[in-house]
């Protein structure tokens, strides 16, 4: 009888957090570049109920079978589907097609993005809306000014002249990557970036969030609904329980 | 129970936005004015802690919202409107007219509806907020009585008749997103936006630049905001529901 408190109360508890991971892709929904994220639960390790002093049987247990113990949370699983190209017609604007990332410049190291909002620093190099050096093939790319193009494989012209390609990745398992914030991943395990093929750059565009509101609303109402649940069973248990403790021992 | 902050970032960032587009359709008809955009950001991940696996490495990051982190201003040109006025004037390219306020300071303008300002020593070229319009040296442009024979060549030399010439100064920069706006329509210098440098752009008379903010895009992001706000209002009423039940377990 004790066991469901805890079966339940796990259940709250990877409700509460699946609803953080909610919550951030639904506060995310206008964020370049964004992928969304999913919680993965999974159930703790089945229990095997033992039978003790059972009167047909002496000096040894019969195993009645398995028994759950409750949910924890697994894993989080970042999507890495398309999202929205929108046209916004600033020539810093780079979206990409297909599978792949920008490399970016981090002073801990190289990091990945999806948002092309880029802008000029005042050495005239290409870099993200923090200042961060958007990497190519030969290093920072340095453009002078906004008046640079870029052409559908990565190529960065300046004045009609190839100035560097921008240096895009993908990853044989992109699991091995860890948002970091500021719509950066950082590659923590599994091979390394190897030049991505099927990309395409477009130029003058944004890649928006690939949250879908509809489906993330809708699971917002089944996380609430089953945190209710959880919550309900809890209260079904301690009524139970007084029951047991007030009234079945009761004299008279 | 992260998520009430997160969603308190999310109302935040929207409403940020929306002072923006507020900022821009306030100025669908301001001479000179660049759109501005807000740039989104996903804040800080935290790492959570799987129960059954507290040595796992796998990624259980939990994110904490979001941050209109950066600004990119629209710096296309806007559409040339004919006045027909001999002191207006239209910057086709990319650059500025350098002018200096009461206080002393350079900024810079895309706004070339400029007047005469009679002073004791002489009469001055300004702009419609009294700062002074300077020359290719940084001084202060002065203008000869006969005001109707003021024409102007592309590259920016103001010519006064009887062989007097002037050249505004046009000025650019690398990072042009880097400049800070001072009011006005004027611009200062920045340690971003970096030095300024000869601009290239050609001038017209009797032209204006309008705003170069399209109100049908503004309306569309005015309406995507609104979405914005209401789905992270959505998931701040979730979470108080949540946190009723959590009150009413016992």
């Amino acid at each position: 009888m004790l066991r469901c408190f805890y079966t339940a109360g796990t259940g709250m508890m990877v409700q509460r957090d699946r609803m953080d991971v909610l919550a951030n892709n639904l506060t995310n929904v206008e964020t370049a570049g964004y992928k969304s994220d999913s919680l993965i639960s999974s159930t703790f390790r089945d229990m095997v109920m033992e039978r003790l002093h059972d009167p047909g049987i002496v000096s040894t247990s019969t195993i009645v079978g398995a028994l759950g113990t409750g949910t924890h949370i697994e894993e989080v699983y970042t999507a890495f589907t398309q999202g929205n190209i929108e046209g916004t017609g600033r020539l810093c604007d780079l979206a990409l097609v297909g599978d792949g990332f920008f490399t970016v410049s981090t002073p801990d190291g190289d990091r990945y993005t999806r948002d092309g909002s880029f802008a000029v620093n005042s050495e005239g190099y290409l870099v993200t809306g923090e200042g961060l050096y958007v990497q190519g093939e030969n290093g920072s790319i340095e453009v002078g000014g906004d008046g640079f193009t870029v052409d559908q494989a990565g190529n960065v012209y300046v004045g009609g002249v190839l100035e560097d390609q921008l240096r895009l990745v993908t990853f044989a398992e992109p699991d091995g990557l860890r948002k970091d914030g500021g719509n950066l991943y950082a590659h923590v395990q599994g091979p390394g970036p190897q030049a991505a093929g099927d990309i395409v750059v477009r130029q003058g565009a944004l890649e928006g969030s690939n949250v879908d509101s509809a489906e993330e609303l809708t699971r917002l109402l089944a996380v609430r609904n089953a945190y209710t649940i959880n919550q309900r069973v809890l209260g079904m248990v301690d009524k139970s329980l007084e029951k047991a403790v007030n009234e079945v021992g009761r004299v008279g | 129970m992260q998520a009430i902050y997160t969603a308190k970032h999310g109302l935040m960032a929207q409403q940020q936005r929306l002072d923006i587009i507020a900022s821009n359709m306030a100025n669908v008809s301001t001479t000179g004015y660049k759109g501005q955009r807000a740039g989104f950001k996903d804040a800080l991940y935290t790492q959570m802690i799987d129960p059954s696996d507290t040595e796992s490495t796998v990624n259980l990051r939990q994110g904490s919202g979001v941050l209109a982190a950066s600004t990119y201003r629209d710096f296309t040109v806007g559409t040339p409107v004919q006045t027909g006025e001999t002191l207006d004037f239209y910057l086709d390219g990319d650059g500025f007219f350098t002018v200096q306020n009461s206080a002393g300071d350079i900024l810079y303008t895309r706004s070339g509806a400029f007047a005469v300002s009679a002073e004791a020593d002489g009469q001055y070229l300004v702009t419609a907020d009294g700062h002074y319009v300077l020359d290719d040296n940084d001084d202060p442009i002065t203008l000869p009585d006969d005001l109707d024979r003021v024409s102007v060549t592309p590259d920016g030399i103001l010519e006064f008749g009887g062989g007097a010439t002037a050249a505004l100064g046009l000025k650019t920069f690398v990072n042009r997103d880097g400049l800070s706006l001072t009011g006005n329509g004027c611009y200062a210098a920045t340690d971003a936006s970096g030095e300024a440098v000869e601009s290239t752009a050609n001038v017209k008379q009797g032209f204006l630049e309008s705003s170069n903010v399209d109100i049908s895009l503004e309306f569309t992001n005015m309406i995507r905001t609104q979405r914005a706000y209401s789905l992270a209002g959505k998931v701040l009423t979730t979470w108080d529901v949540m946190a009723s039940e959590t009150n009413n377990i016992r």
